[in-house]
């Protein structure tokens, strides 16, 4: 009897286990597996107390947890989970460009103009992300500025268009490293090789500009672009759409 | 009886416990084969979707990249179930990428299920799929292949060129989810729902997709036209002139011109224009006979002021002028053939040309270039010669030049 009541207790203690397991089969599921192989999967799942999935009165539901000691993400070259009660389910990237319209004024062929602009990535149950550059470049509509296709000084008085991701002190003191929020514990963004080099720009259209081999909170990235023009320059009002993609890898 | 009794007891109490362990036993017999039992949809992994533009559809840049308009969508994925494919949806959300749940198409967005190629499809059995457009949404594709496959490997599949083809991306910035399922036919495929579970799906993954606004910089650059004339070779940009006043002649102390020799100077012109098809160098000459005047008198042009450069002969009166082509710099500024035949000995001055000569109101052309210039010098070599029965006195002649850009 005391064997019996020992295998009820284990039955129940996978029956338990099961049912989170089964009751949410990926073809049927309402919850996106985080954990799996081919015939189980690990939902989200709340173990131990001090907390709940979903706290609902008639109107509003909460997700609580008390006392959570030890949160955050953990991985081995395959796999990696979040830990804590209060993980979210939903995998995401957020891409948030923070000032996205700069007015340079008149360019001049005795000196270079500067600009900065900024944005932050961060993403959650990915593998890592990318970011690309994608723009012709700034044109008037007929004549686009010379791109410098390899990293390259400003030099004033030659036709030019680059930019970078890192502080910089030449042509004058602009631009940042990426910042690493909360801390370089959490977050991992780079900047790609090419744009990672102070005072030295490139711009070429569909080029990685940033990425993060790993699920990464968030870093915050500064554009640093220059613009040179000759006298040769044609006349007119440039435009620069710069489009920023970020992809992640689920 | 009572050993009777108790041995009764005994036996259904036995046969309980046996009734429950046999219970148990089934149970957990069916809990371990129901996770074969399920169809085990696997996820697929790795996954993503590439956008060729993230920026929001509806802004300010209306067309190109920027307008979130004709966005191409790449999605790539790995299949976690070793199993044909003859279908896949694509359910693009606002709400959650988990399968099945609620379901908000995203504002503005729009698959254009329509008109949306599939631009590039590879991969180990992952190709051959077509938009199904009957059963496709603006906000869910349908794909489906005549024959499954197993696909292995990178399955790649871009819908739209990203230029002339695309979807639309949603007006707003934030993040929307595609949610990919596979499905081992077409006719699974095509009896999707949003939001009603099936077990026909081989294999599901979400993926985050980031909206963001796109980064405009306007820049300025004004229509110039830096020309100077300088009796110094100036340096760029027009530094370093002098006052092109020259006084052609020979001799110590005060110079003069006679029958013995034709005398030169020079002065430089440079030019530097952003006009797109160049810039014209014109000459107008104050002189009323076009050469040089002293009053009445006058030492007339070269060539009695035809408009071909000729030979400068000592003794007999002329005055004319010879336009090196441009050098240095950048660009190219070509001397006017009235003042250059390709003989640096040959003068020209232009006064007979009807409506243009160095005598109308705008003068006569020297050098022109066709394209934008920068920092490109001419040399003007101002040459005259006096006769026996040319008169004493000062000949002066004020020539004024003239740049004109055409922008």
């Amino acid at each position: 009897m005391k064997v019996t009541k020992i295998f009820v207790t284990a039955v129940i203690a996978a029956f338990a286990s099961a049912a989170m397991e089964v009751g949410v089969p990926a073809s049927a599921a309402t919850t996106a597996p985080q954990s799996s192989s081919s015939q189980y999967q690990l939902n989200e799942v709340f173990f131990g107390s001090g907390g709940s999935l979903q706290d609902c009165s008639a109107n509003y539901c909460a997700k609580t947890a008390a006392g959570e000691g030890a949160v955050g993400n953990t991985r081995s070259a395959n796999y990696q989970a979040e830990a804590g009660f209060n993980t979210d389910r939903k995998p995401y990237i957020e891409l948030n460009i923070i000032n996205p319209n700069v007015d340079l004024g008149l360019l001049r062929s005795d000196s270079t103009k500067t600009a900065n602009a900024s944005f932050w990535v961060r993403t959650y149950q990915a593998s890592g992300y990318s970011v690309k550059q994608y723009a012709l470049g700034p044109t008037n509509g007929i004549h686009t500025l010379n791109r410098l296709s390899t990293p390259t000084a400003s030099q004033v008085g030659t036709e030019q268009f680059g930019v970078n991701y890192v502080a910089n002190t030449d042509p004058v003191t602009f631009g940042a490293d990426p910042v690493q929020r909360p801390d370089a514990s959490f977050s991992f963004g780079q900047v790609a090789n090419g744009y990672n080099t102070a005072n030295q720009y490139k711009y070429v259209n569909g080029d990685t500009v940033a990425y993060s081999t790993q699920n990464s909170g968030r870093t915050d990235y500064t554009v640093s672009y220059i613009f040179n023009v000759s006298n040769l320059t044609p006349g007119g009002a440039y435009l620069l759409a710069h489009v920023l993609v970020a992809t992640a890898t689920f | 009886m009572n050993k009777n009794t108790i041995t009764n007891h005994q036996y259904q109490k036995n046969v309980r416990q046996v009734t429950i362990v046999a219970c148990i036993v089934v149970f957990i017999t069916f809990l371990l084969i129901l996770p074969a039992m399920v169809s085990a949809a696997n996820q697929l992994s790795p996954r993503s979707m590439t956008l060729s533009d993230s920026s929001p559809s509806g802004g300010t840049v209306t067309s190109g990249v920027g307008s979130g308009t004709n966005v191409a969508y790449s999605l790539a994925f790995t299949v976690g179930t070793a199993s044909n494919v003859g279908g896949v949806v694509i359910d693009f959300c606002t709400t959650t990428p988990l399968p099945f749940d609620a379901c908000t198409a995203p504002t503005g967005f729009n698959t254009n299920f329509s008109t949306v190629t599939i631009a590039a499809q590879s991969g180990t059995g992952g190709s051959n799929f077509a938009i199904d457009t009957s059963n496709s949404t603006a906000s869910k594709l349908v794909l489906t292949r005549g024959t499954a496959a197993t696909p292995s490997g990178t399955t790649t599949l871009q819908f739209g060129n990203g230029t002339t083809t695309g979807m639309t991306n949603p007006t707003s910035t934030g993040t929307i989810y595609a949610r990919v399922y596979t499905y081992g036919t077409g006719a699974q495929a095509q009896g999707h729902s949003q939001t009603v579970s099936n077990n026909n799906v081989v294999d599901f993954g979400g993926v985050a997709i980031a909206i963001a606004n796109v980064i405009t910089i306007t820049a300025r650059v004004q229509e110039t036209l830096i020309f100077c004339v300088s009796a110094a070779d100036p340096g760029s940009n027009c530094t370093g002139t002098t006052v092109p006043a020259i006084t052609l002649g020979h001799g110590s102390g005060v110079k003069y011109i006679d029958s013995s020799q034709v005398d030169t100077g020079t002065v430089y012109t440079q030019l530097s224009t952003n006009a797109s098809t160049g810039a014209t160098i014109r000459m107008r000459s104050g002189a009323l006979t076009g050469g040089l005047d002293n009053g009445s008198n006058s030492i007339p042009p070269v060539g009695a002021g035809a408009a071909t450069p000729s030979a400068m002969s000592a003794g007999t009166a002329a005055f004319g002028v010879y336009v090196a082509n441009g050098s240095g710099g950048q660009g190219t500024v070509s001397a006017n053939a009235n003042y250059n035949n390709g003989n640096s000995s040959n003068y020209g001055m232009d006064t007979t040309t009807s409506g243009t000569n160095v005598t109308t109101v705008f003068g006569d052309p020297i050098a022109a270039s066709t394209a934008p210039v920068s920092n490109v010098e001419n040399t003007l070599t101002f040459a005259a010669t006096a006769s026996n029965l040319t008169p004493a006195g000062r000949y002066q002649a004020n020539l004024s030049l003239i740049a004109t850009g055409q922008y």
